[in-house]
């Protein structure tokens, strides 16, 4: 399996001197190709430090990040931007829609920027999966929060970029509305072989993808694959436990629950998983309806 | 809540300062006009105080020499044993006779004057009396007083500006002798040292008769210095008493204050067209603010619904605005009063780099500047800011948990609609005046137009809009989609784009608008100069001031010249009558040769004994004369009887006076050793003639020879300086609207902060991001320069045809000059977009995204 992002070494320091924060360190990660991501933790664990760092949105501290074979640090900002350009797809959590432009606008605008053609072909298939095809002509201020968000994934999927990514595309979603939009990208993952990093705090958000990455204080401290919503709860409640020592009613102890028994690792190498990752995600989308 | 607002304000400081500057710039035009109107006057209080006696004897109908333009030659003159009888009257310390011409110019080391055009060239006799009321009158500052006759003391500026310094030689042209060199022997002026851009020249006594007025050993004034303790009324009379008639003593503080009065006319004037352009300076600073207010509430919606939500009631939300406001509106009113102050300095310094000394004066700050500076500033900032306090004083307390980072879609409202009825009427009242007989049609235009361009101010968003979006198809074209987001940019908020538009829209209306006069006046008046001119060559003076007759005699022994007709012209007066009446004096056949004039009865051909005499048409019409009427001229040098032989229409290049008699006539009541212009006819070579005429008027320097072309030309151009000042001073205004669009275009960048680091994640390049809002600034610019050349075109064409019968008779609309306006403010637009361009280009990408 090929790698579609790799990071060595990463750290990232905001400030200086006394008053530096370290939100990144000395953090190793491989993004892998066709495989849906997601980066869990909870506030200032350094996950969207990690992402934007990874989206070529940011320039570490120290270490190196490559976008396929691409070295992204020594690039000047014109080659970097064109690389986001072709290459990467964002959703933002919020504010992903130019006001001024309408839907049809706002997905082709990558295209458009670079002024090339719209593949039709590709643009008519993409709306038929998010369903908007009647919302085309409508200005982002007359779509909802779903709408928009499935908009901001069409345009993310626009130019077949290498990775797209997500920086809590449903956190400020409703259910109805952010379930629309992780099955989306589930979708994009299983059916174009589309490759998806999502940064999220939500178990239930993680638990559409394929690999879970969890950070705690700017270190990767697991890595599972094939977790369910409800594995990835226990893991919440293991690896960021209440600092008070209740642990909740009738909850089992992190220690005891780890899904295969074992001891709790700080990080695991990818999982002897004899589930397709197809088959998987086919029984959850089947579970969910 | 006033420290909230305090805070609040400290932390939008850089902004506010931006909508600051507009109310910088119009209060330091306010307050600059105001101090420099001021310096003004007091100069010349100096320069008129420190000329002038106790008491001063003068002709009666005379005045002070330099003010009023009056030729000495033409009055009676005192002989030296009346002076020296008023010397011995009682309060009488010294008396000291008077010759003095405005006709002295001093030359530089190439034989140029030095002199400004225009400006008089003071040749007087040298004295030492004080001045009134004990001031300093003439000094020397430099050097000594003139005691030989080939000795010549010369004002300070004067002599710097033609690099003079004591012991050169200074060659002089006279009035009388041509050129006459002197030894420069000291620098003086009088009192203060102002000379409002005149030259002083001092001689002695006898030589300044000898050049003055041929050697007669008289005298046309006295100053008087009283002894101490006198009073100078007392004094005034006694010497009344004993001046022989037509001559007046008055004091000097009455004819100061006369002269006052005379000087307070022109400068009112210069007031009034300066606070013209502090106006247009300050409606701009509204729209600014206005624009600058509405954004920062928008922006602000979140905090401001916060406010709301924690129990502020609307009054104080407004109040909060509004206090912002004040604060903003005295910071400005108070750095403009500073800059106005500075603007004043400025205008000191470039007129002193140019030779204009005022004297030892300095701006002071007035009240009466202060006064208006801080409410001016403060009324127009509230004014403007109450709209978008209001706006925010609506906000509900539930927008506090709605994102709400940017300004939502703006509501057109009823302004558009007002502002097209405006137009409309505006239009109707400038059509009524062009195309119907309506009485006073410039008033109806002179309504009409403000109307018509308060309506398009209000109305630009609803007018502009077709232009708006023709950019855009023309942009997105040639930009791709760029082009095509800097166009949804500048259409989304139309009323702002609106307001910032406007201002150079009004930049533009009236440059448009001058330049629309200026190419019909210099059109109309060529065209007239060039048809009426008669001869091959004219003769005139460079200021104005007649020259020496003899150089006509000179100008007819030339090789190839076949006649000179000379025209002389003076003032007279009717008997009973105060006002003067223009005369000139020309032979039949000069008037018939030289001239075009158009006559329209008669002519001035002798008829039996009778003097004959032209008047004009309208002359005839006020006194009530016709042909065959007798007419009575006087003057201080006698009186002549005119037939009243023919009756002109004007139409001359050269001006005519109200009254053409013959050289006979005019030899009786005025001075004929002196002309106002030559005809000068070839024998059908011009160029054959011109060397030798070159080197007759070589000798008077104050006196110019041109064909009919240069002549024509030289009087063009003396418009095209009028019009180059209007320019000057509307090129501020348009400054003003270029720093608006600065100010509304880094706002709106700063508002679409997170928008524009959305587009730099999707793609946007640093060079694409600066097209964009460069194109948006161009597109805002265009618009106004476009609408605005409109307007301009419309007011000045009915100007121009309101016009017609003042002699602009012909409309030129400068197509190209026009043209190059609106590319001019498109390449503004450009230059206004560098500094917001940079800063959108320099923001964090992954910030403007993050901000919430």
């Amino acid at each position: 399996m090929s790698i579609a992002a790799r990071a060595k070494g990463l750290t990232k320091i905001y400030g200086s001197d006394s008053a530096s924060v370290t939100a990144l360190e000395d953090v190793d990660f491989d993004v892998t190709s066709g495989e849906f991501t997601a980066i869990m933790g909870p506030s200032g664990s350094g996950k969207s430090t990690l992402m934007h760092l990874l989206a070529a949105l940011d320039t570490p501290t120290a270490g190196e990040v490559w976008i396929g074979d691409t070295a992204v640090n020594n690039l000047a900002d014109t080659p970097l931007t064109v690389l986001r350009r072709d290459r990467i797809g964002f959703i933002f959590q919020a504010f992903n829609l130019v006001p001024t432009l309408n839907a049809r606008e706002n997905i082709v605008l990558p295209v458009t920027i670079a002024g090339r053609k719209v593949d039709v072909e590709w643009f008519d298939k993409i709306i038929d999966v998010l369903g908007l095809a009647d919302r085309l002509t409508h200005k982002p201020a007359e779509l909802s929060g779903g709408q928009q968000q499935r908009v901001a994934c069409a345009r993310a999927l626009m130019n077949r970029p290498d990775i797209v990514f997500g920086d809590e595309p449903t956190g400020n979603l409703d259910s109805r509305s952010a379930a629309e939009v992780l099955g989306f990208l589930r979708r994009s993952v299983d059916e174009f072989g589309q490759t998806v990093v999502m940064v999220t705090h939500d178990a239930h958000a993680a638990s559409y993808a394929d690999r879970v990455v969890f950070l705690s204080d700017g270190h990767i401290v697991d890595d599972i694959r094939g977790a369910d919503q409800t594995d990835l709860l226990r893991e919440v409640a293991r690896i960021y436990p209440r600092t008070d020592g209740d642990t909740g009613p009738g909850r089992p102890s992190a220690e005891a629950v780890y899904r295969d028994g074992s001891a709790a690792p700080t990080s695991r190498g990818v999982p002897a998983d004899d589930e397709s990752d197809v088959e998987r995600s086919g029984a959850r989308h089947a579970a969910r309806g | 809540m006033l420290g909230a607002t305090l805070k609040s304000l400290w932390a939008r400081k850089v902004r506010l300062l931006l909508s600051a500057l507009s109310i910088v710039l119009g209060v330091a035009f306010v307050c600059g006009s105001l101090l420099f109107t001021n310096l003004l006057r007091s100069s010349f209080d100096q320069l008129v105080g420190g000329a002038l006696g106790d008491v001063n004897v003068s002709a009666e109908a005379g005045g002070v020499v330099g003010f009023e333009g009056v030729n000495p030659d033409e009055l009676p003159h005192l002989t030296p044993e009346q002076v020296a009888g008023i010397a011995e009257v009682d309060g009488v310390e010294r008396a000291e006779g008077i010759v003095s011409s405005t006709q002295v110019f001093p030359l530089d080391k190439d034989d140029n004057l030095l002199s400004f055009p225009g400006a008089p060239g003071i040749g007087m006799n040298w004295h030492d009396a004080l001045a009134v009321g004990g001031q300093v009158g003439a000094r020397i500052v430099e050097g000594r007083a003139p005691e030989a006759d080939d000795e010549l003391v010369l004002d300070p500026a004067t002599a710097e500006r033609g690099g003079y310094t004591i012991g050169d030689q200074v060659r002089v042209s006279t009035p009388r002798d041509g050129i006459r060199s002197y030894r420069l022997v000291g620098t003086g002026t009088y009192g203060a040292g102002s000379t409002a851009g005149a030259s002083y020249l001092f001689f002695t006594v006898t030589e300044a008769q000898a050049i003055v007025q041929g050697g007669a050993d008289t005298f046309y004034a006295v100053w008087i210095q009283k002894t101490d303790g006198a009073d100078a009324e007392t004094v005034a009379a006694a010497v009344q008493a004993v001046l022989p008639e037509g001559f007046v003593a008055e004091t000097g503080t009455e004819l100061a204050s006369t002269i006052q009065e005379q000087i307070d006319v022109g400068l009112g004037f210069i007031n009034t067209f300066l606070l013209v352009f502090a106006g247009i300076a300050l409606l701009i600073a509204t729209l600014m603010i206005l624009n600058t207010f509405s954004i920062l509430v928008a922006q602000r919606a979140r905090e401001i619904a916060l406010l709301r939500a924690i129990g502020s009631v609307r009054s104080q939300i407004r109040a909060s605005v509004l206090i912002e406001a004040l604060i903003v509106g005295l910071i400005g009113a108070t750095a403009g009063l500073l800059a106005g102050y500075g603007l004043a300095w400025a205008i000191l310094a470039v007129l002193r780099v140019v030779g204009i000394d005022l004297g030892p004066v300095v701006p002071t700050m007035t009240w009466q500047a202060v006064v208006a500076s801080y409410g001016i500033g403060i009324v127009v900032t509230l004014i403007a800011a109450y709209l978008p306090a209001s706006r925010a004083a609506r906000t509900r307390p539930v927008e506090a948990m709605v994102a709400a980072a940017q300004s939502g879609p703006e509501k057109q409202g009823v302004l558009p609609m007002v502002g097209i009825g405006l137009i409309e009427v505006g239009a109707a009242a400038m059509a009524s005046a062009v195309w119907l007989p309506v009485p006073n049609p410039l008033v109806w235009f002179g309504v009409g137009t403000p109307l018509l361009l308060v309506g398009a101010v209000l109305a630009t968003s609803v007018v502009g809009a077709p232009l708006v979006s023709l950019a855009g198809r023309i942009f997105h074209r040639l930009f791709g989609e760029v082009g095509r987001l800097a166009q949804l940019n500048a259409a989304r908020q139309p009323r702002r784009t609106a307001a910032t538009a406007a201002t150079l829209m009004i930049g533009l209306t009236l440059v448009s608008t001058v330049a629309i006069l200026a190419a019909s006046t210099t059109a109309s008046i060529g065209d007239r100069l060039a048809a009426d001119q008669r001869g091959d060559f004219v003769i005139s003076p460079v200021a104005y001031q007649p020259f020496d007759a003899k150089l006509a005699d000179q100008a007819r022994d030339v090789d190839g010249v076949e006649d000179v007709y000379a025209f002389y012209s003076s003032s007279v007066r009717l008997p009973g009558k105060d006002e003067p009446v223009d005369i000139t004096g020309a032979t039949a056949e000069g008037l018939e040769r030289g001239t075009s004039l158009d006559l329209i009865a008669g002519s001035l051909a002798a008829d039996g004994d009778a003097r004959p005499a032209v008047i004009s048409s309208e002359f005839a019409a006020t006194h009530n004369l016709g042909l065959g009427q007798l007419l009575d001229l006087e003057s201080p040098k006698g009186t002549a009887q005119v037939l009243i032989t023919g009756i002109h229409d004007g139409g001359t290049a050269l001006p005519v006076g109200q009254v053409i008699v013959t050289p006979e006539t005019y030899a009786l009541i005025a001075d004929t050793s002196m002309v106002s212009s030559l005809v000068v006819f070839t024998d059908g070579d011009p160029e054959a003639a011109r060397f030798g005429l070159q080197d007759a008027v070589r000798q008077y320097p104050s006196v110019a020879l041109a064909d009919v072309d240069e002549y024509v030309d030289a009087r063009v151009d003396q418009f095209g300086q009028i019009f180059a000042v209007i320019y000057a001073l509307l090129a501020l205004a348009i400054i003003i609207s270029v720093l608006g669009i600065v100010n509304t275009l880094a706002l709106s960048v700063m508002e679409r902060t997170r928008e524009v680091g959305l587009l730099r994640a999707v793609g946007l390049t640093r060079g694409q991001l600066r097209l964009m809002i460069t194109l948006e600034a161009v597109i805002v610019a265009t618009l106004g320069a476009v609408l605005g050349v409109v307007i301009g075109v419309v007011a000045g064409a009915a100007l121009v045809s309101l016009l017609g019968d003042q002699g602009i008779d012909k409309l030129v609309i400068p197509g190209w000059q026009l043209l190059v306006f609106v590319v001019l403010a498109a390449i503004c637009g450009v230059l206004a977009a560098i500094g917001p361009a940079r800063r959108a280009v320099r923001q964090d990408t992954l910030r403007a995204i993050a901000a919430e």
